[in-house]
C-alpha cells in the first residue's frame, strides 16, 4: 500500500509517496540522499539513527514514515549553526569524542535534544540521555566532557 | 611530536558528510543478499533457485558452480567457501549457499525465501575441548586440530620440584563480537576497462584484493579495492565478507552491485574472539620467585581457519605473563568446530589468557600472604630479562614504572586504606569497594618470523603540499593523524599542508594488515623513511643551484634555508620537476627480522607493557558490580599524538570492562543465540568509568621517533584488574567470564559477608 506524505526536512519540505512499511531511516537515506544518518542495527538498540522528529530524539528505524506526515524532522546536515559547527559538534571535534566517526551523528542528535530541553544537565543528565546510543571506540569519556564543553560547563 | 592534534576527518564526520560503504550509490545499481545455511553442519543435499530466478526484479542468482575460478578464500588457509555447493559441506550456520542480484533490497530478500534448500544434517561439535576427543564428529576432512602450538623453556618438571607452592586452576573465557557500529558492506562494479572495482570498508585491502581475484580467475592487477571510511574495525574486518559476493554478482550481471549486511548477518558470518579453556599451573618459591608455569589453553576456532592459529599463538606466548619465568611448558590446542569462525579481536588472544593468568597472580599472592602488586614486580620482565619464547629483552620494557606508578596512584586514591581490602560504602551497608590491579604484555607487528614490511609514497607538489599514500586503514583508531605528523615532522611542512590517501591499491603502496598494534610502528617509519628520500632529493637540487653541499640546506616550516635565500618547498619542487626530478619517493619499510616460535631469538621486534588498577563497587545483595575508577598505564615507547593515544586508552578500558562484565556471544550447539545487537550487551555511557590515563614512555630505537603499539595493550589488563577488584570486595574468585550477576549474588550469599577495616 502506498500513501502521500508531506514531511519537512531540514526546513525544506518534501512531498513524498511512499509504502506504507517504510521506516523514516530509509526515507531519509534513500529517497533524500541525506546519509549522515546511519543504520546499524535495524531495530532501535543503538541510536546511530537518531534524528529530532518535531524536536524529540527518536531512532528513526524504529518510525514509519508515513507516521510522519505533517512532522518537522532535524538531521545532522541540518544542523550547522550559521557558517559553522553547532557547539556540540566543535565540542566533539575538539575533545577527541569522535574515532569512526559512525555512530557520531546519532550522538550529535541526541546531545542537541538534550541541550535544548536542558541548558545545563549534570553528569548523570548527559548519561540517560545518551544511553540508548552506542559507541564502540570512544569509552564514551570524551562524549561528556563534549556534551559539558558544549553546555559551557567544561572543567 | 607528542602535541594533540584532532582528526583531520573529525569535521566530516560530525557534521554527516563522512561517506562510509553503504553511502555510496552507482547507476544502475543492484542489490545483492547471500543465503545463508542456517543449520551448523551438514550436507547440502538439493538447492533449486528456479522461483527465486523467475521472481521479477530478481537479475541473478549464482551457487557454486557458477564461480569461475577457486571456491575458497582464507587470510592463511584456504578453507572457507565463499559458497558450498550440492553435495558438499555446511560447516557453521553463516555459510553462503546461494547469492541473488536483484533491483532492490526487498526483492533480493523475498528472492532468497523462494530458494529451496536440503540439507542432511551431521553431528555437531560446538566446544574445542570435545572437538579433541578421538571420537568427535569431524569439521574438515583433516581433523579437528587446526594447530598445537608449543612453547617450551627450561625443565618443566626441574622447575615444579623447586617449587614450594603450586597453584593450579582453570579458566573460562567465552566468544566475543567485534559490535563495530557498521555492518559490512562492499559495492562491486565492472569498469570500462573489463576491470572490477569494490568498495569496501577493510582492514587489508590487499588481501581482499587478491582473495577476490581467485575466486573469480582473475589475475590480481584486475581488481582494484577502493577503502572507504570505516566504522570500526577491532580485527573484525580482516577477513572476507561481501567482498567476493560482491565481485561475482558484479561480473555474472555486468552492473555494480551493493552486499550489505544486515545486524543479524554481520553477528552471525564474521570471525569473532576465540571462546577458550585455560589451565594455569604456576610454581613458585615461598619469596615469591616464579620457577615453573606450565600453561594448557583449547581454543575455539569454529569453522574455518581465518587467523584462528597466529591468534592462538599469541594467546599461548603470552599465557605466562609478562614474568620472569626459567621453566615453561605451554600447550595450546587451537581446534576446529561447527561455531563461527573466530579470527582477529583487539588482544589477539592475549585478553583471553592475560585474564587467566592475571588472575591466578592474585591467587597465588594470596595463598604465599604476599602483596599482589609485590608479587608481579618481583617477577616482572626488565631489560636484560628473557622471556618464555626465549628472547633476550634488550630495551623498552617500561613494566616495572607502570606498576609503580599505578600502584602510586591507586594508594593516593585509596586515602592510606589498603586497596585490596573491602570497604562499605558510608550509607550504604549492602555496598563495598575495593581496588584490583593487573598487568600485561603485548607484540607489537606480525613476529614469529612473518616478513613484517610495509610500503608508502610520499609526493610534494607545487603549491607547497605534500600527500602521504598507503594502503593502511583507518579504523578509527587515529592513523590518518599520526602518518600526517609524521610526514609534517620529516618535510618541515605544517601539518595541513599534509594530505594522507589510504586503501585504494591502484593508487597506495602496500602498508600490510592493519592488525597487531603495528600501523604506527611499521607504516609509520615508512613514511618517515619516504619523506627524507624525498627530502634529501629537494636539498640535492637546491645544494646544485646554490653551490652549496646537500647538508646546507636546512627546511624549516615549509620553506628550504640555503646560503641566505629562503625557497618556498613549493618552488623547490617546481625547480626539480624543470629538471626532470621527480619529487616523490616509495619507500618499503621491513621491521626488524622475528624468528619462528620453537626456534628462540626474537620473536617479536618490540613489545608494548602496561598495567591497570581498578576499582569496583559491588552490591551484595544482587550482585550488580560497578566500576568506578580505572588507573591505566601504558608504556608506548614514545607519544605521537597524544589524543589519539587517549582514545585508544578510554576505548580500550571500556572494551576491557564489557568482557568482564557484559559480554558474551551466545553459540548453543553451533545455533547462534546473540542474534541481535541489544542480546549482546555491549557496554552504554552508563557504565563508563573515571579513566586516569598515565603515558610511560621507554622509546624502542627502530620505532618512530621511539613508538610502539598501543591499539591493543590499553584493552587488554582491564579485565583480570576488574575481577581481581570483585574478589578482593567480596572474596568471590571468578573463573568464567563475564561476571554473572546472579552467580555473584549467590555466591555472595554463600559467604560471610566481608568487614570493613
Amino acid at each position: 500500500m502506498k500513501q502521500v506524505i508531506h514531511l519537512t526536512v531540514n526546513g525544506d519540505s518534501h512531498e513524498l509517496y511512499l509504502d506504507t512499511r517504510r521506516t523514516l531511516l530509509d526515507v531519509l537515506r534513500n529517497e533524500l540522499g541525506l546519509m549522515g544518518t546511519h543504520r546499524s542495527c535495524d531495530a532501535g538498540d543503538c541510536g546511530a539513527c537518531t534524528v529530532l522528529l518535531n524536536d524529540l530524539p527518536v531512532t528513526s528505524c524504529l518510525v514509519l514514515a508515513v507516521a510522519c506526515d505533517g512532522a518537522q524532522v532535524l538531521t545532522v546536515e541540518g544542523l550547522r549553526c550559521g557558517d559553522g559547527l553547532h557547539p556540540v559538534q566543535q565540542a566533539l571535534v575538539e575533545t577527541g569524542g569522535i574515532q569512526c566517526g559512525f555512530c557520531t551523528p546519532g550522538m550529535v542528535m541526541s546531545a542537541v535534544a538534550l541541550l535544548g530541553e536542558k541548558r545545563r544537565p549534570s553528569e548523570a543528565e548527559i548519561r540517560a540521555a545518551l544511553a540508548g546510543n552506542l559507541c564502540r571506540c570512544t569509552g564514551y569519556g570524551k562524549i561528556i566532557q563534549a556534551v559539558q564543553r558544549a553546555a559551557g560547563e567544561a572543567t | 611530536m607528542g602535541h594533540v592534534v584532532p582528526r583531520p576527518d573529525a569535521v566530516a564526520k560530525v557534521t554527516g558528510a563522512a561517506r562510509f560503504a553503504d553511502d555510496y550509490d552507482f547507476p544502475g545499481l543492484l542489490h545483492g543478499r547471500a543465503l545463508r545455511a542456517g543449520v551448523p553442519h551438514a550436507i547440502l543435499k538439493r538447492l533449486d533457485v528456479a522461483k527465486a530466478k523467475d521472481l521479477p526484479g530478481v537479475v541473478a542468482v549464482l551457487t557454486a558452480e557458477d564461480i569461475p575460478g577457486e571456491r575458497n578464500h582464507g587470510l592463511v588457509i584456504h578453507d572457507w567457501p565463499a559458497l558450498v555447493g550440492v553435495g558438499e559441506k555446511v560447516r557453521y550456520v553463516g555459510d553462503a549457499v546461494a547469492l541473488v542480484a536483484a533491483e532492490r533490497r526487498e526483492i533480493a530478500t523475498q528472492a532468497l525465501e523462494l530458494i529451496e534448500a536440503e540439507y542432511e544434517p551431521l553431528p555437531v561439535v560446538s566446544d574445542p575441548v570435545q572437538a579433541r576427543q578421538p571420537d568427535a564428529p569431524l569439521v574438515h576432512e583433516s581433523g579437528n586440530l587446526l594447530k598445537h602450538i608449543k612453547v617450551r623453556k627450561g625443565d618443566i618438571e626441574e622447575g615444579f620440584a623447586q617449587a614450594e607452592v603450586i597453584l593450579d586452576e582453570v579458566y573460562h573465557t567465552p566468544t566475543m563480537e567485534h559490535a563495530f557500529m557498521e555492518p559490512e558492506c562492499s559495492i562491486a562494479r565492472l569498469t570500462a576497462e573489463g576491470r572490477i572495482e569494490v568498495y569496501v570498508g577493510s582492514q587489508i585491502p590487499y588481501a581482499d584484493r587478491d582473495q577476490i581475484a581467485r575466486c573469480l580467475a582473475l589475475p590480481p592487477e584486475k581488481v582494484r579495492v577502493i577503502g572507504t571510511l570505516i566504522g570500526g574495525g577491532f580485527g573484525g574486518k580482516e577477513d572476507i565478507a561481501g567482498q567476493i559476493h560482491a565481485a561475482l554478482l558484479a561480473q555474472a550481471t555486468g552492473r555494480p552491485v551493493k552486499v550489505l549486511y544486515d545486524r543479524h548477518e554481520s553477528l552471525l558470518v564474521h570471525p569473532k574472539r576465540h571462546a577458550t579453556q585455560i589451565r594455569v599451573r604456576l610454581g613458585v618459591k615461598r619469596d615469591g620467585t616464579l620457577v615453573a608455569a606450565q600453561t594448557e589453553l583449547y581454543g575455539d576456532s569454529g569453522a574455518y581457519a581465518s587467523l584462528g592459529e597466529k591468534v592462538m599463538t599469541r594467546a599461548t606466548t603470552h599465557s605466562t605473563g609478562p614474568y620472569i619465568v626459567p621453566h615453561v611448558k605451554a600447550d595450546c590446542y587451537a581446534m576446529y568446530t561447527n561455531n563461527p569462525p573466530s579470527g582477529a579481536f583487539r588482544g589477539f588472544g592475549v585478553t583471553q589468557s592475560c585474564f587467566a593468568v592475571e588472575s591466578a597472580m592474585d591467587q597465588l599472592a594470596e595463598r604465599l600472604g604476599m602483596d599482589p602488586v609485590e608479587l608481579r614486580r618481583k617477577n616482572a620482565l626488565r631489560v636484560g630479562s628473557v622471556t618464555n619464547t626465549g628472547q633476550l629483552l634488550t630495551e623498552s620494557v617500561g613494566l616495572l614504572e607502570c606498576i609503580d606508578r599505578v600502584e602510586a596512584e591507586m594508594r593516593r586514591l585509596s586515602g592510606g586504606r589498603d586497596p585490596f581490602k573491602p570497604q562499605v560504602v558510608p550509607g550504604a551497608p549492602n555496598r563495598v569497594r575495593a581496588w584490583g590491579l593487573a598487568v600485561a604484555f603485548k607484540n607489537t607487528g606480525l613476529g614469529g618470523g612473518a616478513p613484517d614490511k610495509a610500503s608508502a609514497e610520499v609526493e610534494l607538489f607545487t603549491d607547497g603540499t605534500a600527500e602521504v599514500r598507503t594502503s593502511s586503514a583507518e579504523i578509527g583508531q587515529g592513523l590518518v593523524a599520526v602518518l600526517q605528523m609524521i610526514a609534517a615532522e620529516e618535510l618541515s611542512l605544517p601539518l595541513e599542508k599534509v594530505r594522507v590517501l589510504l586503501s585504494d591499491t591502484d593508487l597506495t603502496p602496500d602498508g600490510g594488515p592493519t592488525t597487531a598494534s603495528r600501523q604506527t610502528y611499521v607504516t609509520g617509519n615508512a613514511v618517515r623513511l619516504a619523506s627524507d628520500v624525498v627530502r634529501q632529493a629537494v636539498a640535492t637540487t637546491l645544494a646544485e643551484k646554490y653551490d652549496v653541499p646537500p647538508e646546507g640546506v636546512r627546511f624549516v616550516e615549509g620553506l628550504a634555508q640555503v646560503n641566505g635565500h629562503s625557497v618556498p618547498l613549493g618552488e623547490a619542487v617546481a625547480m626539480m620537476k624543470a629538471e626532470g626530478r621527480e619529487p616523490k619517493a616509495t619507500y618499503e619499510y621491513w621491521a626488524p627480522k622475528t624468528q619462528p616460535l620453537g626456534t628462540g631469538g626474537d620473536m617479536h621486534f618490540a613489545y608494548s607493557f602496561a598495567t591497570q588498577a581498578a576499582e569496583v563497587e559491588v552490591d551484595l545483595e544482587t550482585g550488580e558490580v560497578r566500576v568506578l575508577r580505572v588507573i591505566a598505564a601504558n608504556d608506548v615507547g614514545r607519544v605521537i599524538n597524544p589524543l589519539g593515544l587517549q582514545g585508544q586508552i578510554e576505548g580500550g578500558v571500556m572494551m576491557g570492562l564489557g568482557n568482564a562484565l557484559t559480554e558474551e556471544f551466545i553459540v548453543e550447539e553451533g545455533r547462534v543465540i546473540t542474534d541481535r545487537l541489544a542480546r549482546y550487551r555491549m557496554p552504554s555511557i552508563v557504565l563508563t568509568p573515571q579513566i586516569i590515563p598515565i603515558v610511560v614512555e621507554h622509546p624502542t630505537g627502530e620505532g618512530p621517533y621511539g613508538a610502539k603499539g598501543i591499539g591493543e595493550i590499553s584493552s587488554i589488563p582491564t579485565t583480570p584488574a576488574i575481577t581481581n577488584a570483585v574478589y578482593h570486595a567480596t572474596g568471590v574468585r571468578v573463573k568464567r567470564l563475564p561476571v554473572d550477576q546472579d552467580w555473584l549474588a549467590r555466591e555472595i550469599a554463600r559467604r560471610e559477608r566481608p568487614q570493613d577495616v
